[in-house]
């Protein structure tokens, strides 16, 4: 089994990751500089100062010179041209581009180091320069980088010729200038020509070479490979060494993708008092990429062989390429050459065999729409919402499962544990109070009134307007999620593959619609309950697969778990804090998961129609009870998953993509990448089973609460039922036409986000509804009016905090919606009749 | 070559490993006994490190390609634990040379060869067992071995500095480093960096063709120093390197590679075996001139297994029957004059006509590594197409 499994691993389509690399015009130098200054003033490119050996190299008598000139070029296939130069000859300090211009920072020119610290700007023709704070003493040959609006320096050398190098960690705050350099210890070596990087918030120091005098009093280097990171709120700590050393590599480091930096060659001491100097070979030109979330080192492909490595330059970003200006080749040569870098993310081939997967799954998934489409000759809008209450329970228990998890769980939940840990996972117990509170509290009255739109109740129970809120809200905020859910996991998967975005939801989208359509309430909770089992299995597929290539399997995987705490860990069951996402606040957490489930499941059309589509309330009871079960048990797969997957990728770190733009991706990556041929595609299968039972309870229930809440009740009551038949399947296929196509339009355009948004505010009407529920079930009191102003007040606390961006975790805005909604409506209700009894409230 | 292979295992198995162990394990103190007599008796309680981290290699090597015997994994571990906790100077991070059982430090060598060995052994280790923490330790040691080895000026100056000379000791060993680096942790360019460098610096420095020699010793720029030290040759030396070659040439598939590696071992071959008395001498003079060490005519144990692997590897490689014809005529020599039918494993030091020169198995020289090494790697080239 195990070898069926390697040959099967084999097959996996291998598609490298590359750095593509070209040639910016040479600067106007036949040298070319070592220790320059480069950055970006005004959108154009600037490099300035360095030195190099015009004459000869030291060992035949030549000496090094100094330059003070500066090189603009303007946009990337222009030419250089002289700008001006510097106030002095200067290298061998930090350049670091700011909005405002080039910061060049200390170094030395042939007698001394410099403190002084300067702002170069190119601006209309001319080249400009303004005094920033001094460093605290003399310093070259330090690196640096800007962290947000921080510039940190760290290591240096105060002196020529100097026999020690310095510990210290600089910062220069841009927003309080008046201040200056903060001095502060760096807890490594001293250090000079280290590499910076900034990625994750964090600022990264590694490399470098100590100092230390020889017999003769002369200074000796050596080759540092440790590694540091620097968190503003966590300060200094030490993290995974370098497999090797990377003097004076090209720095900083270039972020890439959503969690590495790349280290460019560098000076490894592999060629270390080399004799003679003249056949020194090059520095290293091996990349090394490092991943902040698995904190692992990996081999990064190399510079091609066109090109040679340089050490000792500047990066900047310019045109979303990495430019890296000259530089040192060989001890005493630099080159004049401009090199510009640029990742991609690898897609690699989907395949006729994974696409043979998805089309007998989605084949399947038509089948059952029009297996229920010809069982339902006679088609009732009961049997089209309903099911005619035929539905057995644990077909609706799985297909509350499957509504509730869409493909955003699906690859959200791997990769939020795999970049935190599994804490997240206290958000599935609430489920064990939210469906007892459902089961008792509220089926009795969604079954007592024979429902088939919950917004009914809150008519019956309060007035007309409560239901048109709650139906308008839940119906537009559907149909924007129909969109999104169509078009987020298509993006991930075309991150990864070349499964085209719009093939993707396509596919997705109009099959989902047809089954939908044709099907109904059976179909859609049919499919469900088979989708949920695919998508159960596809995880369960993936996490062994994952886990069968980890080094020492499961024990393995739960070692490297409980060294990286991936587990719990970060829970903290004291703290209260409530102020982001990011809070390990464990009773924070469970406050905001329990009404993020107990709203949807007391107040969404697309989880209530559920309940009454079995036989009667003891069916939806235990369609109940299973899904709570299937949530506690069957969630534990995907946290499971994301934590397989961080130990597969901490045990084979060379197999992530650096290039890879968001962490969010990592399944689809790990789907597409390192599992056998057909494997994936069963895996694509479980994604786009995901989202089609997501999507396609919302497009039934929006048909639904349309045709209960608006087209019976409002605007043509009265008449024939196959009308109103008719006018659902209408809104099915408009709805799903509507969805998709905005799901391709999001996919062409650039403004995905501004639709999110526009979704986003729509959905923080959630809470309130909750709330509206909650005060009919709930309190005898609460009447109409009341119950209205508590949702608008629900709705506009929680609109208010999402516009003024105060700091309150998005997670707490179900909660806050629904806490306002109740106890403002409850309170405002005390200015209004009270409500005649209806036997609609538990004391009513 | 089934008999030939069955030979070396035989070898391996019964005449070398239970002649070393379990007797050599130090239950007291961990790490490896290994100065012993010819009937195993201990001559010496004292520890070489190099022999620490050598054994430990060696145990982990079989361990991960013969056979998965827990206490070969247990005992290298000690022998690690040993190298780690009672070898290394905290006054600078450098390993000793020679220590007391107990691991009081007797000896620190200027040179840092001690470090290389401890190097193999945990990258074996890491390889053995997957643990990241035992890779870095192998680049630690690597890394420091490196750096002390080549920047210039570290090593403290055994001679005054008027007639510099490189030799090719540092190269070999930082290439078979390298290689076995390599092999643990997976392809690395820094590795691959390091093995050019010295496969450069031999070509450049120690092999002559023009003289069809492979120097010990030369000056910087690579030119014979005309004196007792610098016209010395190391024939066994100079072979061991040709396999360290050629080994990178099956790695690399490089023809030019393999053909160094062999001219590196015809060279020496014929500069090196004795006519009259068989098997190979210590040292030689490039000129033909007389070798001023006197013990530059006996026959040394550790030559004859590095010629045991050369010969038969070229043969492999090359298919040439010369290389076969000449390790028949080596094994049957080494293993009569070497072996000791009573007590197993091979004696250290031989006369030049072949009797043993003393009874030892094992000092601050000789332990379980050059030997069991041989055997192991003749018996999976015995067995390779």
């Amino acid at each position: 089994m195990k070898r069926l499994i390697l040959i099967l691993l084999c097959m996996v389509s291998i598609a490298m990751a590359g750095n593509s690399w070209r040639e910016l015009a040479p600067l106007p130098d036949s040298h070319g500089f070592a220790g320059s200054f480069a950055g970006i003033t005004s959108g154009s490119l600037i490099v300035a100062g360095g030195a190099n050996f015009p004459d000869a190299p030291p060992w035949e008598g030549g000496s090094k010179t100094w330059h003070d000139r500066a090189f603009v070029l303007d946009h990337p296939g222009g030419k250089w041209h002289l700008a001006g130069k510097l106030p002095g000859p200067r290298g061998y300090g930090v350049s670091v581009s700011l909005s405002e211009g080039l910061l060049c920072i200390g170094g030395s020119d042939a007698e001394r180091h410099h403190p002084e610290c300067y702002l170069l700007t190119w601006e209309a023709g001319s080249l400009k320069s303004k005094l920033y704070p001094p460093l605290p003493l003399p310093l070259a040959e330090m690196t640096g980088a800007l962290l947000g609006r921080t510039v940190h320096l760290v290591g240096g050398i105060r002196e020529p010729g100097a026999t020690h190098a310095e510990a210290l960690h600089l910062m220069l705050d841009l927003d309080a200038l008046d201040r200056g350099w903060k001095q502060k210890d760096f807890p490594g070596p001293p250090r000079i020509l280290a590499v910076a990087a900034v990625q994750q918030g964090a600022f990264f120091v590694m490399s470098g070479a100590s100092l230390a005098p020889d017999a003769q009093g002369k200074p000796k280097r050596s080759y540092l490979r440790d590694a540091w990171r620097y968190h503003p709120s966590t300060g200094w700590e030490e993290i995974t060494k370098m497999p090797r050393a990377a003097v004076a590599a090209p720095s900083p480091a270039p972020a890439s993708g959503a969690s590495h930096f790349l280290v460019i060659g560098g000076d490894d001491g592999s060629q270390v008092g080399l004799q003679p100097p003249s056949s020194h070979p090059g520095f290293s030109r091996s990349i090394l990429a490092y991943d902040t979330l698995t904190r692992t080192w990996a081999n990064h492909g190399e510079i091609p062989t066109t090109w040679s490595a340089t050490v000792t330059v500047p990066t900047l970003a310019w045109h979303g390429e990495v430019i890296i200006p000259s530089g040192e080749i060989r001890p005493a040569t630099r080159t004049p050459k401009v090199l510009a870098m640029t990742s991609a993310a690898a897609r690699s081939n989907f395949g006729w065999l994974n696409w043979t997967m998805v089309i007998i799954y989605l084949g399947g998934m038509i089948a059952v729409g029009i297996w229920f489409m010809r069982r339902e000759q006679s088609g009732t809008t009961d049997r089209y919402f309903r099911g005619g209450q035929r539905i057995p329970w644990w077909v609706a228990g799985l297909s509350i499962f499957a509504t509730m998890l869409s493909s955003l769980t699906f690859m959200g939940i791997p990769a939020r544990t795999y970049q935190t840990d599994a804490s997240w996972y206290l958000g599935q117990l609430p489920i064990l109070l939210v469906v007892p509170l459902v089961a008792f509290f509220y089926l009795p009255f969604f079954r007592k009134l024979d429902l088939t739109s919950a917004y009914e109740y809150l008519e019956k129970r309060f007035n007309l307007p409560c239901r048109i809120f709650a139906a308008l809200s839940f119906i537009l905020f559907h149909i924007g999620r129909v969109a999104i859910v169509l078009y987020l996991p298509a993006l991930a998967l075309a991150v990864v593959s070349d499964i085209p975005v719009s093939t993707a939801i396509l596919a997705i989208g109009v099959l989902c619609m047809i089954y939908t359509v044709i099907g109904g309430i059976e179909a859609v909770v049919w499919t469900d309950a088979i989708q949920a089992l695919v998508l159960l299995g596809g995880a369960a597929l993936c996490f062994i697969l994952a886990v069968s290539q980890v080094d020492g399997g499961l024990g393995g995987m739960l070692q490297i778990a409980s060294q990286d705490a991936k587990g719990f860990g970060n829970l903290d069951w004291r703290s209260l804090d409530w102020s982001s996402n990011t809070t390990g606040s464990a009773f924070v957490l469970f406050v905001a998961f329990f009404f993020n489930s107990f709203v949807p499941y007391t107040s969404g059309q697309d989880v209530v129609q559920r309940y009454v589509t079995t036989k009667d309330i003891g069916a939806a009871r235990k369609s109940l009870w299973m899904t709570m079960w299937m949530s506690i048990f069957g969630s534990m797969l995907f946290f499971g998953l994301g934590v397989a997957i961080y130990a597969f990728y901490k045990t084979h770190p060379g197999r992530l993509d650096p290039a890879m733009i968001k962490t969010d991706s990592i399944l689809p990556h790990f789907i597409m990448h390192e599992l056998p041929l057909g494997v994936s595609g069963i895996l694509i299968a479980a994604i786009f089973a995901a989202s089609q039972s997501t999507i396609s309870s919302s497009l039934n229930s929006i048909a639904t609460s349309w045709s209960k809440d608006f087209d019976m009740r409002i605007f043509r009551p009265n008449r024939n039922d196959s009308t109103y038949l008719a006018a659902a399947k209408w809104v099915v296929m408009g709805v799903g036409s509507l969805g998709t196509a905005t799901a391709l339009w999001m996919a062409e355009s650039d403004l995905q986000s501004a639709f999110a948004a526009f979704n986003t505010l729509i959905g923080l009407t959630a809470g309130s509804l909750g709330g509206l529920f909650a005060l009919g079930v709930f309190t005898r009191r609460a009447n109409g009016p009341g119950a209205l102003i508590g949702a608008l007040t629900g709705f506009t606390a929680v609109v208010s905090i999402e516009l003024t961006k105060a700091p309150i975790a998005g997670l707490l805005y179900a909660f806050i919606g629904c806490a306002v909604c109740f106890i403002i409506g409850w309170l405002a209700s005390w200015l209004f009749p009270a409500s005649p009894a209806t036997g609609l409230s538990r004391r009513g | 070559m089934m008999q030939l292979a069955t030979f070396y295992q035989q070898q391996l198995l019964e005449n070398c490993l239970q002649f070393w162990f379990p007797r050599a394990i130090d239950e007291t103190h961990g790490g490896f006994l290994h100065c012993f007599d010819r009937d195993a008796t201990l001559a010496d309680d004292d520890k070489s490190v190099w022999a620490q981290g050598r054994m430990s290699w060696m145990l982990l090597t079989l361990y991960q390609e013969l056979e998965q015997r827990p206490e070969w994994l247990a005992w290298a571990e000690s022998g690690l634990a040993f190298l780690e906790q009672k070898c290394v100077d905290p006054s600078d991070g450098r390993m000793f040379f020679h220590v007391a059982r107990d691991g009081t430090p007797l000896r620190k060598r200027r040179y840092a060869y001690s470090e290389s060995f401890a190097a193999i052994a945990h990258a074996a280790h890491a390889s053995v067992t997957g643990s990241s923490a035992a890779a870095e330790r192998a680049r630690h040691w690597f890394d420091r071995f490196t750096d002390w080895n080549f920047t210039p000026g570290r090593i403290p100056p055994k001679f005054t500095g008027a007639r510099p000379m490189e030799g090719i000791g540092t190269r070999m060993i930082t290439l078979v480093t390298a290689q076995e680096l390599r092999k643990h942790l997976g392809e690395d360019p820094h590795l691959t960096n390091w093995i050019d460098r010295c496969l450069n610096d031999i070509v450049r420095l120690f092999v002559k063709p023009d003289l069809k020699v492979v120097m010990e010793s030369v000056a910087p720029d690579g030119s014979i120093v005309d004196h007792f030290d610098g016209r010395m040759l190391n024939p066994g030396h100079a072979i061991e390197a040709a396999w360290f070659v050629m080994e990178e040439a099956r790695h690399r598939k490089d023809d030019t590679l393999l053909k160094l590696g062999c001219n590196m071992l015809d060279w020496m071959w014929e500069r090196g075996w004795d006519d009259e008395y068989g098997g190979l001498f210590y040292f030689r003079d490039v000129h033909g001139r007389p070798v001023q060490e006197y013990w530059h005519d006996m026959k040394f144990w550790w030559p004859h297994d590095e010629a045991l692997i050369a010969t038969l590897m070229a043969w492999r490689m090359t298919g040439d029957l010369k290389y076969y014809t000449w390790h028949e005529k080596l094994r049957v020599w080494a293993f009569e004059k070497f072996s000791d039918p009573d007590h197993g494993e091979w004696f250290g030091y031989l006369h030049r006509d072949g009797t043993p020169s003393n009874t030892l198995k094992g000092s601050l020289w000789k332990s379980f590594f050059h030997h069991p090494r041989a055997l192991w790697m003749c018996r999976e080239l015995s067995y390779s197409a």
